[in-house]
């Protein structure tokens, strides 16, 4: 098991943990990078590359496509095309949803409540499903 | 072509391939994320075709747009839209088909059931006007209801026997 995936398990229970102490804002920014820490432990083990190559294509990839995390999303889209094109809008619209919410947790003048963060919490689980159903983790 | 105008060409296809369908759609500048809300939900989350329509909507948005995000969502999840910046409507978005929800034709129970599950009395056939009535394109102007009699309930409860049940 590499690091990544290591610290996505334990941002979804430190997600879980924050809802149930109430801090439900902060909660969003962990169920959010734990599918980022998924992803790329994805490129690591399923897709064959190097921690080296992974930051060298991040790095242009970030240049190109104007953001990590923007390249990070659409290297897996691309390979989900192949794999399963049907769950493919799952995928781009609960991950689009999820990271919509989290920019509003970090950088908005509002609330996330609790409701929303359970649900958050849901969504990554049903992201980290997609990526583990299809690619080998 | 900036994205905005690639989403709003590809939403006016798509209520012309789908006019049972309602769009709306909204811009948020903090996770530069295009929104569209699709209506009916049931529609986006059991239509095929329209599955099929937006996967390759979304994968032509990503190779032209691959910066920007596009994310469609129905009622009741992680993200609504508060403020679209326009909304289309299929044409046969308003027109309620027949199956939807019959009561709204009728508030006779048993009438609703048999229109619902098109289980129509001999006697009340001929008071259903159907010569305009194309499959999926059914509602409720194109029918002529003739109010049947309410039957008695006749099912009489007896107050003793709840209390020998409990």
């Amino acid at each position: 098991m590499s690091d990544w995936k290591l610290k996505s398990e334990k941002n979804i229970k430190s997600a879980e943990l924050l809802i149930r102490n109430s801090l439900c804002s902060s909660s969003v920014h962990c169920s959010y990078y734990s599918n980022v820490q998924l992803m790329l432990h994805i490129l690591f083990t399923d897709l064959g590359k190097t921690e080296i190559e992974i930051e060298n294509d991040a790095k242009q990839g970030s240049i190109d496509e104007k953001g990590y995390h923007n390249w990070l999303k659409n290297t897996i889209t691309r390979e989900l095309v192949e794999r399963d094109f049907m769950i493919v809008r799952d995928f781009n619209n609960f991950f689009g949803q999820l990271k919509a919410l989290r920019v509003k947790g970090d950088y908005k003048n509002s609330i996330i409540n609790k409701n929303k963060a359970t649900d958050a919490v849901c969504f990554s689980i049903s992201i980290n499903e997609i990526l583990e159903e299809k690619f080998s983790v | 072509m900036k994205a905005r105008d690639f989403i709003e060409n590809k939403l006016l296809h798509l209520i012309e391939y789908f006019p049972q369908m309602k769009v709306s759609y909204e811009f948020d500048n903090l996770s530069n994320s295009h929104f569209i809300e699709v209506l009916p939900s049931s529609e986006f989350r059991e239509n095929p075709k329209y599955s099929e329509y937006e996967t390759n909507l979304i994968i032509d948005f990503i190779s032209e747009f691959p910066n920007e995000d596009i994310v469609f969502v129905t009622k009741n999840e992680l993200i609504e839209i508060e403020n679209p910046s326009f909304v289309l409507k299929g044409n046969l978005f308003d027109k309620k088909p027949l199956f939807w929800n019959s009561n709204i034709w009728s508030n006779n129970s048993i009438l609703d059931f048999n229109l619902k599950f098109k289980k129509f009395p001999k006697n009340n056939i001929n008071s259903i006007d159907l010569t305009n009535a194309g499959f999926g394109s059914f509602s409720s102007d194109s029918i002529v209801v003739t109010p049947i009699k309410e039957e008695p309930n006749n099912i009489i409860v007896n107050n003793d026997d709840f209390a020998l049940a409990a």
